[in-house]
């Protein structure tokens, strides 16, 4: 394992105070709107000839079929570019496009959730990002531009996020303070212990498809062939194969990873073959996780993501939103100490957790023992045999149930709330009040006999796979005079002392008239 | 089980800060109403319908797929089991389920076996709507929903009626959001 790297550097100066920013010419040649590079008309056929070109070269495509295909995709991307226009207008970006209907979609800058800059290897091919403007409410990115000279991309970045006007451009020479450099020494580390699992399964799902029904003949036939021996062997090539994939994936995605603070908002730019620079104002943090799994957990290390509204479902939705890809616990703490802070929040990074009633660890037996003595007696009694694989497989039931209880506490420090869950992945959720959108107590029949309750605090995140930040198994009289407090402060009219100081500023000068 | 439990509570609460000793501000007993109880006769309906597929899909599994179990008792007592969860769920549903419009919220408890009481700030509403299905407009009911900025939907009263329900979503549509909380 690395030791520790270097610790992070001083607290960046308050957001109002803004860090000396060379100012470069306006660029004097970026309109306020247009169509699209005219790359697209080639990159759109390229993200969809993939299934063309397998079956092409799977030789199950004939070449006349293989290029009326062809040749109707290029001309419904010169049409789909011919009908595609974007442009600034009273701050807000407005797109035009459809086919036959047309479509037009307002996004205007305050409700703008964050700025991402892609380049996949197809872009970087023909010299050209696209750009992702994220909004409230919106299930795939809000608007995206495909295919921009990078120096619009810049500029209409900086725009919309506040940045510059559209007029005088203040184009920032760098990219701000950086926090974080992650080493690929690290990146290694990460490949190694991340939650990769599904990724190597799609694999090999693959490959079994690949190969059809021989699998089963070959099943059959390893044995004889391999021998024990061989069939270990084999297993263990897969395995390190398979973490050499995760390995290299890592690597690919988080390449160079850099995470900094440019005034009020937080930049990442990541990635090797497909480069990515994502922008989320400080203001629009939800909330912040620190995440172990468990042989992370194990190791001492941990990552730190951030939780925005507004960002797409798909591909890369786990991906998005990672402050930190995996560092000492103890620094991915004060990463989110230092973020809280710049973001004008209390930082509740070291807080103390308080354990929950000792009736909760009742409940996390019952849940981890019922249904393995139900299991495994359905399969003894079934099987015939002795009692003692139901003994055997009780023990991990306890240990995941103690482990479980011992992951559960809550806590605050001034207008942020904590809460910690979790076996496998063990999340410690940071929450600040003002964030809070709507509150759900809940209780199952099991709870309600325990006199137990889950408070879910939910909050404008993206679709994922964490439920949100939940307080499981609260004594219900103090669960209820919390969802009274909680509804109370989040209800209350707005007093300046939540008001983030310096930031009021960025957004809402301008919306669509 | 805990020795202590009222002092670890205390503890607990002063953690969370807020709540403890102020003026109880969850609503009183009588601020909680029931729902239109035209909403049972919705709920029956469409319970019996699902309860009508699932003893057809029953018997039609019974009759194609040799079981174990003798086919006609199989099918009349799935049929008596659906019926009963039919007739009873809404009574016990309609009996749960109760909500408060305040000042600056909105309070639902709603709940068969598993209990929920949600609490939305109306400051952090973004849009309301009414629904009406079918059923609903035979009994001159209607829905209404609201959404949060949060991920999913975040309240629903289901039965109102029609006129009480357009008129609280136009009164709902004035507040005005609270856009610092994004």
């Amino acid at each position: 394992m690395p030791p520790p790297s270097e610790p992070f550097p001083a607290v960046p100066p308050p957001p109002e105070d803004l860090s000396p920013h060379a100012a470069v010419p306006p660029l004097e040649t970026v309109p306020p709107g247009g169509r699209l590079h005219p790359a697209a008309m080639v990159l759109w056929p390229l993200g969809q000839i993939g299934p063309l070109v397998f079956l092409f070269v799977a030789g199950r495509l004939q070449p006349v079929i293989g290029g009326v295909v062809l040749a109707a995709l290029v001309l419904t991307s010169v049409l789909r570019w011919l009908r595609f226009s974007w442009r600034l207008e009273h701050g807000a970006l407005v797109i035009e496009q459809g086919l036959l209907a047309r479509r037009r979609r307002v996004i205007p800058r305050d409700r703008i959730q964050s700025v991402d800059v892609v380049r996949k290897l197809r872009h970087r091919a023909v010299g050209v990002v696209e750009l992702r403007v994220e909004a409230v409410g919106g299930n795939d990115a809000e608007g995206r531009l495909e295919a921009l000279r990078p120096a619009i991309a810049a500029h209409l970045r900086a725009v919309l996020l506040g940045e510059a006007s559209a007029h005088g451009v203040a184009e920032r020479a760098h990219e701000g303070t950086p926090l974080v450099r992650v080493p690929p020494r690290d990146l290694v580390v990460a490949g190694l212990t991340g939650g990769r699992v599904g990724v190597m399964a799609a694999l090999l799902g693959f490959a079994q498809e690949l190969l059809g029904e021989r699998v089963d003949e070959l099943a059959r036939r390893a044995p004889a062939v391999l021998g024990l021996r061989g069939i270990v062997a084999v297993a263990a090539g897969l395995l390190v194969v398979a973490f050499a994939l995760s390995i290299v994936a890592t690597i690919v995605v988080y390449w160079d990873f850099t995470l900094s603070v440019d005034g009020p908002r937080l930049r990442v730019r990541r990635g090797l073959l497909q480069q990515r620079s994502e922008t989320v104002p400080l203001r629009r943090i939800q909330a912040l996780r620190v995440e172990e799994n468990l042989v992370r957990r194990v190791l001492g290390l941990a990552a730190v993501k951030v939780d925005v509204a507004g960002r797409a479902r798909g591909e890369d939705a786990q991906q998005a939103g990672l402050l930190l890809p995996l560092r000492r616990r103890r620094q991915a703490l004060a990463l989110v100490g230092q973020v809280l802070r710049a973001a004008g929040h209390s930082d509740a990074s070291q807080a103390p957790l308080e354990p929950m009633p000792a009736r909760a660890r009742s409940r996390r037996l019952l849940r981890a023992v019922v249904p393995v003595l139900v299991v495994t007696g359905a399969l003894v009694w079934w099987r015939g045999g002795g009692w003692s694989p139901v003994l055997l497989a009780l023990g991990p039931a306890v240990a995941w149930a103690l482990d479980a209880y011992r992951a559960l506490g809550v806590g605050r420090v001034g207008d942020t709330l904590v809460m910690r869950s979790g076996v496998l992945v063990r999340r410690t959720a940071f929450v600040p009040v003002g964030r809070v959108q709507a509150l759900a107590l809940s209780a199952s029949p099991v709870q309600r006999r325990q006199r137990l309750a889950t408070l879910e605090l939910q909050v404008a995140r993206s679709p994922g796979t964490w439920s949100g930040p939940r307080m499981i198994d609260v004594d219900v009289r103090v669960a209820d005079r919390w969802l009274a407090g909680l509804a109370r402060e989040i209800a209350a009219p707005r007093t300046l002392g939540s008001a983030l100081p310096g930031l009021s500023g960025g957004g809402g000068t301008a919306s669509g008239a | 089980m805990d020795p202590t439990p009222a002092a670890g509570s205390d503890r607990l609460a002063a953690v969370v800060g807020d709540g403890a000793g102020a003026a109880a501000p969850e609503p009183a007993p009588g601020e909680l109403v029931p729902l239109d109880p035209r909403v049972r006769w919705v709920w029956w309906l469409a319970g019996g319908a699902a309860a009508a597929v699932v003893v057809i899909a029953v018997a039609v599994l019974a009759a194609v797929v040799s079981l174990p179990v003798p086919t006609v008792p199989l099918v009349a007592g799935v049929a008596v089991v659906a019926a009963v969860a039919a007739a009873m769920v809404p009574v016990v549903r309609y009996r749960r389920w109760r909500y408060a419009l305040r000042e600056r919220d909105v309070w639902i408890r709603k709940g068969v076996l598993w209990v929920t009481v949600s609490v939305i700030p109306y400051q952090r509403l973004q849009f309301v709507d009414t629904r009406q299905g079918p059923l609903d407009r035979l009994f001159g009911l209607a829905q209404l929903v609201v959404h949060t900025a949060a991920l999913g939907t975040s309240g629903r009263l289901p039965g109102l009626d029609a006129e009480v329900a357009e008129r609280l979503r136009e009164r709902l549509a004035e507040v005005e959001p609270d856009a610092a909380s994004l």
